[in-house]
């Protein structure tokens, strides 16, 4: 495996041996060498959690966020300089738990973002909670007896909300994952990469062996991911011993950035706002 | 006193545009050169139950609302019957003749045909014109006035709307000037164009922020602070500014601080129950020294409380919102024009500190409309802090050899900028860190910063006579009321002096020690139950304050309530 030190910080990842982050840390800076990025030609946000701690790996501009809400940080990052390579991550917990609110509205409105999910489908940094991708049946220290919630599906929520691009990683799978990432960041509009990620220490049953022997690769089974209707018969099929990655939908809509006239192609920050007349207003409300 | 005083009322259903035909009335009473305060009383709800809308009209400031009404316009029956005890002693109350379900040997009833005058003009829907016009007419007010505020207010609902509302106004004005009953007394002198803006304090606020350079306005709607996404999000594209409607109030400051982030100001607003939601986030800002404009519109709480009415019960809760310890600035503005002034120096200081800045604002203020002359004269020159354009190599964010604590800033995607803006304490790059001295170097970093901001927050306002037998105390809102209430007091041979605090927190003891301890009796006023600002002043500057004015019931302080409270109790 090819590693890409120039994006490293001075701090090591202090992730578990064998974490699934790895996996999605060196696809990350697969993709962005791919790409030809300078570190200072990404923006990321990033979540609370173990997926949050990339955070402090990854040498570009970054901002970690509180749990849940990276989101709305990206989209603020977004609309204040639409020319910047936007690109969030967070957990399964974080994203789908107490932030699954801004998810749908990030797909709705389609921001030119990339959005990955690092999903262990388990709270790993609190010491193994269930997480809202847990199975049902799940036995976890907040559920000894089992989950009785059905998990959430972010594939078929990504497509049914407006994510033009959805598409699932393995982190077992780096060179896959890395082309699904440049695929993501290149695609304009709202991408959402869902990352099945193995957490060795909290979840082993979904670990490596688990996933290596289930998963199948979409292009090579033929899916094709402008089929609206195929994309989500897949997305929800029930089936726990093939599992799909690769690309499940993907769509052309207008960004909110287009829609939104008031950018056109200048970005925000380069507005000058020393001196700004609002005489127009004033007389709209004089005597 | 002045020469022109008088007080208006117009009441009917919520639905009957009543807010739309008060605001046109007090706009030609402004263009005249007289002073207005327009407040408004409605309940939660769209359509019907009891809206009333009051106009002020002095030729001179101070002004506020104030009970004792000189012309109410009845719409209905309900209005008559509720504020019937509130009416002046040669009041006149305005009603259709053809409603006569009621007492009409009431004092003071006048009579008007109005819907039938409506029908005439050009349909029953200008019998509110109508009602304005007779009101015109009845206190010798030029007609040209009321025919200009008219035109304006109807100047994009075509040809026909405007002009059966001016033949509205007409038909009530001319009415009016051949029945008008000898007991009124009440009459206009001035006669010359003035111009004027009438405008509430959000929509002060909204002006200042655009001309502050606002470029991101995220909000949720709640009231009382609804209006100011109103104000904005037509100005969308004349302006740049991205006006965003977010799925809730935690979204809006987050993506207010993304913004801010990327370099651009930006600013949330809300009330209590938003900012509630949006506490967590505050505190995001606060630790990577992201600058942030909060508008906090209060209303009386707990929870949904009464979502309309006015209070000031949350500066506890903004003083001390979000975990940990950390700087923030509010401001309180008490008028129109300081909240103008203030939402701009809440921008600059958010940038020049890199500190959340809250602007504590309330229903009164936030709704009511207040006549000013010369806005731009509030400008405030911008102060943009520390922005790199150029980064230099091995860029610290949080660089921690710099004097005052406040390190620069570098924007994405300027190269050697790389930085981690991190909710979790860090290095000097922002990196994650759990090691002692660097926290304790960190924190102090940031706390630096204080000193700093106590020189440069704004001082109180010292309002009265300096050997005062009587001296109030306030913050936001409250300023109109008691500057009303003074002018009344001096008739009294009552002397009285107010410190009107415009920002609370940091506390500056310096503010506040000389006008307390000269105080002879002190008495602090304000909208909420349990009297917090004079609890913050407790215990900064180690006193007890023996008598508190407090009111919570919804409404605002009306002056003779101070008057009557000082007089009592001297």
């Amino acid at each position: 495996m090819k590693d890409f030190p120039v994006y490293n910080t001075y701090q090591k990842p202090s992730w578990c041996p064998g974490c699934g982050n790895f996996g999605i840390w060196y696809a990350l800076k697969a993709a962005f060498n791919e790409l030809g990025f300078k570190n200072h030609d990404i923006t990321m946000v990033f979540g609370i959690g173990c997926s949050g701690n990339l955070s402090n790996f990854l040498k570009v501009y970054g901002f970690h966020s509180i749990h849940g809400r990276t989101l709305p940080v990206a989209t603020g990052i977004k609309l204040a300089n639409h020319k910047l390579n936007v690109i969030a991550t967070s957990g399964d917990g974080d994203g789908l738990g107490i932030g699954l609110g801004h998810f749908i509205h990030t797909s709705r409105r389609n921001l030119d973002i990339t959005y990955i999910i690092h999903n262990n489908k388990v709270y790993g940094l609190t010491t193994g909670q269930t997480s809202p991708t847990s199975p049902k049946g799940f036995a976890s220290k907040s559920t000894p007896f089992g989950v009785i919630e059905l998990p959430v599906n972010p594939i078929a929520l990504a497509i049914i909300s407006g994510a033009t691009f959805v598409a699932r990683g393995y982190s077992g799978e780096i060179d896959h994952l890395t082309s699904l990432i440049v695929q993501g960041i290149k695609h304009k509009g709202f991408a959402v990469i869902d990352v099945l990620q193995p957490c060795v220490t909290f979840n082993p049953s979904y670990s490596y062996p688990f996933y290596n022997q289930r998963i199948y690769k979409l292009e090579d089974a033929g899916h094709d991911p402008e089929d609206f209707n195929k994309a989500l018969a897949l997305a929800t099929e029930n089936n726990n011993e093939r599992i799909p990655i690769g690309v499940f939908y993907k769509s052309e809509r207008e960004t909110y950035e287009e829609a939104s006239i008031e950018l056109g192609d200048k970005p925000l920050t380069e507005d000058d706002i020393e001196d700004i007349n609002i005489d127009e207003i004033l007389e709209e409300i004089a005597t | 006193m002045e020469k022109f005083s008088l007080n208006w009322k117009i009441g009917g259903e919520a639905g009957e545009g009543i807010m739309v035909t008060g605001l046109i009335f007090s706009k030609a009473c402004a263009s005249l050169g007289y002073e207005v305060f327009n407040y408004a009383e409605y309940p939660s709800r769209i359509r019907g139950g009891h809206n009333c809308y009051q106009v002020k009209i002095q030729d001179k400031k101070p002004i506020t609302a104030e009970y004792g009404i000189d012309i109410l316009v009845a719409l209905n029956k309900e209005t008559i019957e509720l504020h019937l005890n509130e009416m002046n002693s040669n009041g006149i109350i305005i009603f259709d003749s053809a409603i006569k379900d009621f007492d009409l040997n009431i004092p003071g009833l006048y009579p008007v045909p109005l819907e039938e005058l409506a029908i005439k003009a050009g349909g029953k829907i200008t019998k509110n014109n109508v009602a304005i016009g007779v009101c015109a007419g009845l206190i010798d007010m030029p007609y040209e006035a009321l025919e200009r505020a008219v035109k304006k207010a109807f100047k994009d609902k075509g040809e026909h709307v405007q002009k059966i509302n001016i033949e509205a106004i007409k038909e009530g004005y001319y009415f009016a000037k051949n029945t008008q009953p000898d007991f009124f007394k009440i009459k206009m002198t001035n006669n010359t164009y003035a111009k004027k803006y009438v405008i509430t304090g959000n929509e002060a606020i909204a002006l200042g922020a655009v001309k502050a350079g606002l470029k991101l306005y995220a909000a949720y709607p709640m009231t009382p602070a609804s209006s100011i996404l109103h104000f904005l999000s037509p100005l969308e594209r004349k302006y740049r500014i991205i006006v965003k409607h977010t799925e809730d109030e935690i979204a809006a400051i987050l993506t207010a601080i993304g913004s801010s982030f990327a370099g651009i100001r930006s600013m949330a607003a809300t009330s209590g129950g938003g900012f509630s939601l949006m506490t967590e986030a505050l505190g995001m800002a606060s630790i990577t020294e992201t600058p942030l404009v909060i508008v906090e519109c209060m209303r009386p709480g707990p929870s949904t409380g009464m979502p309309t009415w006015t209070e000031q019960g949350d500066l506890r809760f903004v003083m001390h919102a979000s975990q940990g310890d950390f700087i923030r600035v509010i401001l309180t503005p008490g008028d129109v024009s300081e909240a103008y002034q203030l939402i701009q120096l809440a921008f600059n200081l958010a940038e020049k500190y890199q500190i959340p800045v809250i602007l504590l604002s309330d229903k009164f203020l936030s709704e009511s409309s207040e006549s000013v002359d010369n806005l731009t004269q509030y400008d405030l020159p911008k102060e943009r802090g520390k922005r790199l354009k150029d980064v230099p190599e091995n860029f610290k964010r949080y660089d921690l050899s710099i004097e005052d604590g406040i390190s620069w800033r570098a924007f994405p995607p300027s190269p050697n900028g790389m930085q981690l803006a991190n909710s979790d304490e860090h290095d000097e790059y922002g990196l994650v860190t759990e090691e002692k001295d660097l926290r304790i170097a960190m924190v102090e970093k940031r706390m630096k910063r204080l000193e700093s901001i106590k020189k440069e927050i704004p001082k109180p306002k010292i309002y009265g006579e300096t050997d005062a037998e009587v001296s109030l105390i306030g913050f936001g809102s409250v300023k109109n009321p008691i500057l009303r209430a003074m002018e009344y007091i001096k008739h009294e041979n009552i002397k009285v002096n107010f410190l009107h605090c415009i920002c609370p927190h940091p506390f500056v003891k310096e503010h506040y020690i000389d006008f307390v301890n000269n105080a002879k009796r002190l008495i602090c006023i304000e909208n909420n139950y349990f009297g917090q600002f004079a609890s913050i002043l407790q215990e900064n500057l180690l006193i007890e304050i023996k008598e508190k004015l407090l009111k919570f019931d919804g409404r605002p302080f009306f002056p003779h309530e101070i008057v009557e409270y000082i007089k009592r109790r001297i």
